[in-house]
């Protein structure tokens, strides 16, 4: 990964109708922040409010 | 029996001489077995290509303007199916069914009703397979037909299961033709027709046919894999069947490029050969290069399945690799015959000529998609579309026309108005590259396939926008060369037995040739080559041997 951020993925393989919006999003972080996800299991950023539900 | 003393013993049945409507629906003469199915293969070919403007249409702005996803899938499934299984397929065995026992001195083809029923097949799927587009909820999952999308719980509707029917009628129609292709190309040639002194066509043909019948079924079997699946989806619970629908679906799905690719290679070969005014550089490589390609042909196809995680990737990459080695032989062949020759630019040579750059970039763009490592990110994305049109579309397609432009004048007796045919090829020529490469830049940018639109910020609507308008371009130069077809028609210019002093025996005979192909008037020459018209005239160049009026 070049870069810390949010990156775009876009599906593949053809999946059904709605293949063409079937987009998911990777972020990208430091490595001192991925070791304090895996001792927090808190994420960081934008997704820490849709993704912490779960 | 010779063909002139069979054309003379047997004369043309008094039905035969007609040419009504039945005549032509029930003919079991070959010539008009192979028009027939080339008329039915072009005007689907430009119902799939108006497809194909459409979805080009929707593509040049980001959104959903035109065509809703189901439409959009639906329209790029029949686009996909209809031009493999409807009109390119059909094409290249109509080619080896027009011209076959023509270049083998032959007065027919082997089991012409098998052959007449082979169109019929094909006709009763072309049938099904647009009922299936046009029904409500028509196929929608790519011409691959992938289990578990192609099952009743995905595709619901009869659209699925009348592309199954489709499929397989058409391809069966194929099997049959392939096999009496074979057949005549094995039994039926002249005497004196050694195989190695068979032109370069009728080799390209053999090829190909040697690869219909051993990988058609496999594409039989396949789309029964996906008629039982909607049957009963449980049968198939498990994932077993759905790798196994793969693998055979790609056992048929890798060599019927092939299929599509190598008469093209035979009407490039011929037309460079004629224009050129040389016999055909590297005759035995080039017909060891053909077998080998095509041997080698059956054993790449699971890089199509590279990104499954199921496949022996190193195998296939190698194989894949390897085949290489024939087409560069059979571009030393091409190259050899041009070099040195004195050149005729007829719009037949130009497209000949086009073609060895444009599919030497499908080519060279394939043997990056070989690389597994390369592949896992090229794989699905607009640059596999690139690659695959630029073999298909900028290669086959141009062979194609090379091929129409050559023989056009021999199966009708009259000559393409050559000027159309140049403006033809140049818009063809700019509106392919235009069309195509782009597809390339946007599958590094990171566009799949299937993509029924796209958000405006996705960096991809400027290439798009190219692309449609090179798509445009195309659909103007099909109608130069419809306009081109009705000019010639409505004011013929007789063409005469050889207009372009080729080289093979269809020459030979009258243009278009009698119903048993030669008689008494138009025997069947002596064959000492691969180049017979060839070797008569430079027999009748040597001051030792005049030219006999009998030209034998």
């Amino acid at each position: 990964m070049p870069a810390a951020g949010r990156w775009i993925g876009r599906c593949a393989q053809l999946c059904g109708l709605y293949h063409s919006t079937m987009d998911f999003w990777l972020q990208v972080v430091s490595p001192a922040a991925f070791s304090r996800f895996l001792r927090t299991r808190a994420l960081p950023g934008v997704i820490a409010a849709t993704g912490a539900a779960a | 029996m010779t063909a002139q003393a069979r054309a003379a013993v047997y004369p043309s049945p008094a039905g035969e001489e007609r040419d009504g409507l039945p005549q032509w629906l029930l003919a079991t003469d070959h010539k008009r077995i192979a028009l027939m199915q080339f008329g039915t293969a072009f005007v689907l070919f430009l119902f799939q290509g108006a497809l194909a403007l459409t979805m080009r249409a929707q593509l040049a702005q980001p959104g959903m303007h035109i065509l809703s996803p189901q439409s959009y899938l639906q329209f790029m499934t029949m686009h996909g199916t209809g031009m493999i299984a409807l009109s390119v397929t059909p094409f290249a065995l109509a080619l080896g069914v027009y011209l076959v026992p023509l270049q083998l001195g032959a007065p027919r083809i082997a089991a012409p009703r098998a052959t007449l029923l082979g169109y019929w097949l094909y006709v009763s799927g072309a049938i099904f397979l647009i009922w299936g587009f046009l029904a409500p909820d028509g196929a929608s999952d790519g011409w691959w037909g992938y289990t578990p999308l192609s099952n009743t719980v995905y595709s619901p509707g009869a659209g699925e299961s009348l592309w199954t029917a489709g499929v397989f009628l058409a391809a069966a129609g194929m099997v049959l033709q392939g096999a009496t292709t074979l057949w005549t190309i094995l039994r039926l040639r002249a005497p004196g027709l050694a195989m190695m002194r068979m032109p370069v066509f009728t080799w390209a043909q053999l090829v190909t046919v040697l690869m219909v019948v051993t990988a058609f079924p496999a594409l039989l079997a396949a789309v029964s894999v996906v008629a039982l699946d909607r049957l009963d989806p449980h049968l198939f619970a498990g994932n077993f069947w759905t790798f196994a629908y793969e693998q055979l679906f790609w056992f048929y799905g890798h060599p019927v490029v092939y299929v599509m690719f190598f008469p093209f290679v035979g009407c490039v070969a011929e037309s460079l050969a004629t224009f050129a005014g040389r016999r055909y550089f590297g005759y035995k490589g080039t017909v060891l290069a053909l077998l080998a390609f095509a041997a080698g042909s059956m054993s790449v196809w699971g890089h199509h399945l590279f990104a499954s995680g199921q496949q022996v990737n190193d195998y296939f990459s190698l194989t894949s690799i390897m085949l290489t080695i024939p087409a560069g032989v059979e571009y030393f062949g091409f190259l050899g015959t041009i070099i040195g020759g004195r050149l005729r630019y007829t719009t037949s040579m130009l497209f000949a000529l086009t073609f060895i750059p444009q599919f030497a970039i499908g080519g060279l763009t394939g043997i990056l998609a070989a690389n597994p490592a390369i592949d896992y990110q090229l794989n699905n994305s607009y640059f596999i579309l690139g690659h695959f049109h630029y073999t298909l579309f900028a290669g086959s397609v141009f062979g194609f026309f090379a091929g129409i432009y050559l023989w056009f004048p021999k199966a009708t007796g009259v000559m393409l108005r050559e000027r159309l045919g140049k403006l033809h090829w140049a818009l063809l020529t700019v509106g392919t590259n235009t069309t195509f490469i782009p597809f390339f830049f946007l599958g590094w940018s990171g566009m799949p396939r299937w993509m029924a639109g796209y958000p405006a910020n996705a960096g991809f609507t400027t290439l798009s926008l190219i692309s449609s308008i090179g798509a445009g371009i195309i659909g103007v130069s099909m109608f130069v060369f419809a306009f081109n077809v009705y000019v010639s028609a409505r004011f013929p210019v007789p063409a005469g037995p050889d207009p372009w002093q080729a080289h093979t025996l269809e020459w030979a005979t009258s243009s278009p040739p009698p119903r048993f192909n030669f008689n008494l008037q138009y025997p069947v020459p002596r064959v000492r080559s691969y180049a017979p018209l060839l070797d008569i005239r430079e027999d009748a160049r040597l001051p030792r041997a005049p030219a006999r009026p009998d030209s034998g």
